[in-house]
């Protein structure tokens, strides 16, 4: 059982993707047994936050089964706490931020806290991704800016996303060491056996298996995982419980 | 038969790397590789022919597992870059070339001419740590030599453009393109197969620094035709260097 924490669907401006909708998604979950996907419209990355959201409720309202609504915002066109008690009611199980070069804010800002604080009181993972993707050619946003965020708000789970080398993994696993409250999404790692070196850092429960399909090959981080030097019970607890924890979604 | 084109030996503090022979050999018994090529990263970032000698002596032991590659940290050791391509072939039987460029010390420059003319002459790939706008450059200076473009486009620093290194291999038959990179690009493996075909895509991992299973599946997992991929994970180095294997 795989449950995707990373997935989204929609454009990427930089290259054409191979899969766009949400069938081409579901199609790729099929093909590498990915039963369960966290999904965000990548419009929300780019453009109009409201629309992306929209799109993400109406794809994933139509597969409740295998899809689960995680929502973005920003503080252009009214980000805040109001939007994201919405955005739950609506049936968002996370959100996402894109803060520095992506959506013009810093982490400390004052809207980052309000949502992170709201998350927090909404029961629901604020995700934070230090590149969107391996292959960004952006420089990512620093690791210390989401550790002082999850350091800032202890009682909201906040998702690292997108570390890769070996500085940021050690900071990473730093951070965690620190923040009871920071897990590890892991699609943007590539050493060597990272998965174990990162349980062995940190344990099980904090690691979440994700794709960042369709901008990733999903049978990357599938391997990952399938080929990771751990126990059973922490490749499961990896690729299907820990999300399902995070997100507050029956297994 | 899986070959991996693109591994490391040795101990390096600017890579994090730590991992001798068999430890290498016990990876990719793991991963089912029968043949890695590997380059010493003594002679990459510290003492050229200290580095291949050291290798020299794990392909005396592991040479049925082990190919070697001659290591060139830069083009501007000039002679004695070629002369040490010409030893290590005849002295260690290695099989092809690794070179190494940083984009400070670009590998443009007029020095790199003969030591891929040298390659070339003794019918070596060159695994170049090159730019794609790197490689257009010097596949015109030197068309015969058969260079394989490291990471893909993924030089420098991994953040990549396969597109452009997909577009400059179009325009040079004798340059390939090597799967060892920290992109995992959805759909760039197809596009490259679509594009210059699958004869001209080498595997590699990059192992120790990148993990072997994630850059096998992304060969395995690209929607690509079996006989495609069997070209890419090894009959096409094999073909280079003039093994027999039935990819070929």
């Amino acid at each position: 059982m795989r449950f995707d924490a990373n997935a989204f669907f929609g454009h990427w401006p930089y290259w054409p993707l191979p899969q766009t909708d949400g069938q081409g998604v579901l199609r790729l979950m099929d093909r590498h047994g990915i039963e369960r996907a966290a999904i965000t419209s990548l419009r929300g990355l780019h453009g109009d936050w409201h629309e992306a959201n929209a799109e993400t409720f109406e794809l994933a309202g139509n597969h409740p089964d295998r899809l689960v609504p995680i929502g973005c915002m920003s503080p252009m066109r009214e980000g805040g706490a109001v939007a994201l008690r919405r955005l739950v009611e609506n049936g968002a199980r996370g959100v996402r931020l894109y803060p520095s070069l992506l959506q013009g804010y810093s982490l400390a800002s004052p809207f980052a806290d309000e949502v992170t604080v709201s998350a927090g009181e909404l029961g629901i993972p604020v995700i934070v991704a230090t590149r969107p993707m391996m292959n960004f050619r952006f420089a990512p946003l620093p690791l210390a800016h989401v550790e002082s965020l999850a350091a800032r708000h202890p009682r909201t789970t906040v998702v690292l996303s997108g570390p890769n080398y070996l500085s940021e993994f050690r900071a990473a696993c730093e951070a965690m060491s620190r923040c009871a409250n920071l897990c590890f999404e892991i699609a943007c790692m590539q050493g060597f056996q990272a998965v174990a070196r990162l349980v062995e850092a940190v344990g099980a429960d904090r690691v979440l298996f994700g794709t960042g399909m369709p901008l990733h090959a999903p049978a990357c981080n599938v391997a990952k995982i399938d080929h990771a030097r751990i126990e059973p019970d922490q490749r499961k607890a990896i690729a299907w419980d820990n999300a399902c924890r995070v997100f507050g979604v029956s297994g | 038969m899986i070959i991996d084109a693109h591994v490391h030996i040795g101990t390096s503090q600017f890579l994090q790397i730590d991992a001798d022979a068999a430890q290498l050999v016990a990876i990719a018994d793991e991963v089912g590789f029968e043949r890695i090529f590997v380059t010493h990263v003594t002679a990459l970032y510290y003492a050229m022919r200290e580095g291949n000698d050291a290798l020299g002596a794990d392909l005396a032991r592991w040479g049925d597992r082990l190919i070697g590659y001659v290591t060139i940290p830069t083009h501007r050791l000039g002679q004695d870059a070629c002369d040490e391509i010409r030893r290590c072939v005849e002295r260690y039987g290695m099989r092809g070339v690794k070179m190494y460029s940083h984009p400070e010390s670009p590998i443009t420059e007029a020095s790199a001419t003969a030591i891929l003319e040298t390659a070339a002459d003794l019918k070596l790939p060159i695994l170049g740590h090159f730019t794609p706008t790197e490689c257009d450059v010097l596949m015109q200076r030197v068309p015969e030599a058969r260079i394989l473009m490291a990471h893909m486009g993924g030089q420098p620093y991994a953040l990549g453009n396969w597109h452009l290194a997909v577009e400059v291999a179009e325009r040079h038959p004798n340059l390939h393109l090597d799967t060892a990179t920290s992109q995992i690009d959805n759909g760039m493996i197809e596009h490259a197969v679509a594009r210059i075909g699958a004869d001209r895509i080498v595997f590699g991992t990059d192992t120790p620094l990148l993990d072997p299973w994630v850059q096998k599946a992304k060969i395995e997992g690209a929607a690509i035709d079996e006989s495609a991929k069997r070209l890419i994970l090894g009959g096409n180095i094999a073909r280079l260097v003039g093994f027999k294997t039935d990819a070929v």
